[in-house]
């Protein structure tokens, strides 16, 4: 669908995959494009240059903080879209844009609706990379460092005939005692409770 | 599959706070390390954000529920009259001191040649006043974000000489992690950034430690723990467990002991770990002092000694002073509106259920101690960091109960 206006669009975005993607489809509306591989300083530069009608940047962009700046140095900078928030309508389409880490500036003047759909199709090339994102925050080490936890606890409930929260409250304490992180405690725990326990645990093949 | 039994008996309340990588996120880190949470029945997921813009957007609308803030953004984030308010609410400080203003070796050296004695902060910042007029440019710096203590430090510092802003100087906001390819570059001269960022820039070799935050005002609030303040109305218990389990972590940073495996625990690659490594390609520097202490032995960044957690509503107010004398753009502001924001008496009462004692007034004159004192606690006196500010100036709150709101 052509959008009401032809919009001049810096792309940042480290994700080189996802910005060929966004840059299509923004390209595909009948937009001009320009893409930059961001440096410390390069930014200011570039949007005096270039100057932009928006910016779209990856949310996790250090660049931003410079970018938030601009427009309180010059009244033709980009300002942050978070800032129009004021309608409800936008604040849904703002809140999918931090959700899926699209951050947008816009100079004023430009109609609303040519900024949502822009931001719109932002959005969606940018979720379809979010499964990756979640499946790294979520990293297997806090996942194994919590099943040490719980396995120190329950030997401690029955090495001391307590309960869990006692059984919790042990073992935060003797971690804080010999100044180790709590799963590294929980670990040393289980080799020394089950190296005591009649039915030594069956040793996993590595 | 087998159901996973609850941590405890009672509800767990997940919560979602961010922090930006930097030593001073270390209360949040060990808290989750050293499950203290947990023992306040939290279970709470850590997102680390590369921005600040990132982190307060992400609060803004309802990602997280709170994180790891610079002392000025709850007032900024509450007050704002350039863009939506988000009311932030802080029941602590997580940190004081921790910053410093290191200057590329070419200003360095030159400033060094001018002969000026490199300890007096006006001194030097009158020196470079000149140098910026004799060669007929501004001296270029950076901070983190407009609304820092970075960014407040460096223009109290500067103005202390009577520099012009935008004639004698130019500060631009910089995020730490490029702040060393901005030096190198040659786009700034100096910038006033949190550790580890100037011991970074030091080792290599890239610049020189020319003060620290605390000569310019000693031992100021600098990160401070800030939720969304409905979130903090509807959770008033919870608030004052994280708290809890905050100021336990806290005690724990000031022990010295425990600087070698905090170092190790900020060193994984979740924490500040990955950041180093990709960034720098190191790991982030240490200290000999004190076996390998993460901690500048210039910068006397502390968590928990002297009241340091204590959120003064004379320090929120000096800090709003600031952010309006600097252009921020603030709402009409007064000791109601502060009080909203800062909240001692949160602080109180989660302390003293730890029996950790707080002094029993909310304010104090600024700028007034230039050695550590004692006040009256709920239990017994407290003792309370010195609090000087450049230049012998004095913050009477009261002398100046409503603050001139700046034209929006």
């Amino acid at each position: 669908m052509q959008s009401s206006e032809s919009l001049r669009i810096l792309l940042i975005d480290n994700n080189p995959e996802r910005a060929s993607k966004v840059c299509a489809a923004l390209t595909h509306s009948g937009h001009e494009v320009i893409r930059q591989r961001p440096d410390a300083t390069g930014l200011t530069a570039a949007v005096a240059r270039d100057q932009p009608d928006m910016v779209i940047i990856d949310m996790d962009s250090p660049d931003r903080d410079t970018l938030e700046n601009m427009s309180t140095l010059n009244d033709h900078a980009p300002r942050p879209i978070v800032f129009s928030a004021d309608q409800p309508g936008d604040r849904a389409t703002i809140q999918a844009a931090v959700r899926a880490g699209v951050s947008a500036y816009v100079v004023d003047g430009i109609k609303p609706e040519s900024v949502r759909s822009i931001i719109d199709s932002a959005i969606a090339q940018f979720e379809s990379f979010q499964a990756l994102r979640t499946e790294l925050a979520e990293t297997r080490g806090a996942l194994e460092d919590r099943k040490y936890i719980e396995k120190a606890k329950g030997l401690i409930m029955k090495h001391e005939n307590c309960d869990e929260d006692s059984a919790f409250q042990m073992l935060r304490s003797a971690a804080m005692d010999h100044s180790e992180r709590l799963p590294d405690m929980a670990r040393r725990i289980i080799t020394l409770l089950e190296g005591q326990s009649a039915a030594p645990a069956v040793k996993k093949a590595s | 599959m087998a159901i996973p039994t609850p941590i405890r008996r009672h509800t767990v309340f997940h919560l979602r706070l961010g922090f930006v990588p930097l030593l001073d996120s270390a209360p949040l880190i060990m808290a989750q390390e050293m499950g203290l949470f947990e023992a306040e029945g939290l279970r709470v997921e850590l997102v680390r954000e590369s921005s600040w813009a990132s982190l307060r957007d992400k609060i803004s609308f309802g990602l997280l529920e709170g994180g790891h803030m610079l002392a000025p953004m709850p007032l900024s984030m509450s007050l704002a009259t350039d863009r939506p308010r988000v009311p932030v609410t802080t029941g602590m400080v997580l940190s004081r001191n921790g910053n410093g203003i290191t200057l590329g070796n070419d200003l360095f050296d030159r400033l060094v040649l001018s002969g000026v004695d490199l300890r007096q902060p006006i001194e030097t910042a009158r020196a470079l006043t000149r140098l910026a007029r004799k060669r007929q440019k501004p001296i270029q710096l950076a901070s983190v974000a407009p609304w820092s203590s970075h960014d407040l430090q460096l223009r109290d510092w500067l103005d202390s000489a009577g520099a012009v802003n935008g004639e004698d100087f130019h500060i631009i906001p910089v995020s730490p992690v490029q702040m060393m390819d901005a030096l190198r570059s040659g786009a700034i001269e100096g910038c006033c950034v949190g550790e580890p960022w100037n011991s970074v820039l030091e080792r290599r070799q890239l610049g020189h430690i020319l003060h620290s935050g605390h000569q310019i005002w000693q031992n100021a609030p600098e990160k401070v723990m800030g939720l969304r303040a409905d979130w903090a109305e509807q959770h008033q218990e919870m608030h004052r467990h994280l708290i809890r389990a905050l100021l336990a972590a806290c005690r724990w940073l000031d022990s010295p002991n425990n600087h070698a495996m905090l170092a190790r625990i900020l060193a994984r690659p979740e924490y500040l770990g990955e950041y180093f490594n990709r960034n720098i390609g190191e790991q982030f520097p240490l200290h000999p002092a004190g076996g390998n202490s993460p901690f500048h032995p210039r910068l006397h960044q502390h968590f928990f000694h002297n009241s340091a957690n204590f959120p003064w509503l004379s320090q929120a107010h000096w800090l709003a002073t600031r952010l309006i004398a600097h252009q921020q753009q603030l709402a009409h502001l007064d000791m109601p509106s502060i009080q909203r924001i800062f909240r001692p008496d949160i602080f109180r009462e989660a302390a003293g259920s730890l029996g950790i004692d707080a002094p029993v007034i909310d304010s104090k004159t600024e700028g007034q101690h230039p050695c550590a004192f004692t006040l009256n606690g709920q239990f017994g006196p407290v003792d309370v960091s010195s609090d000087s500010l450049l230049g012998e100036q004095l913050h009477d709150w009261q002398a100046s109960p409503t603050v001139p709101a700046n034209k929006a």
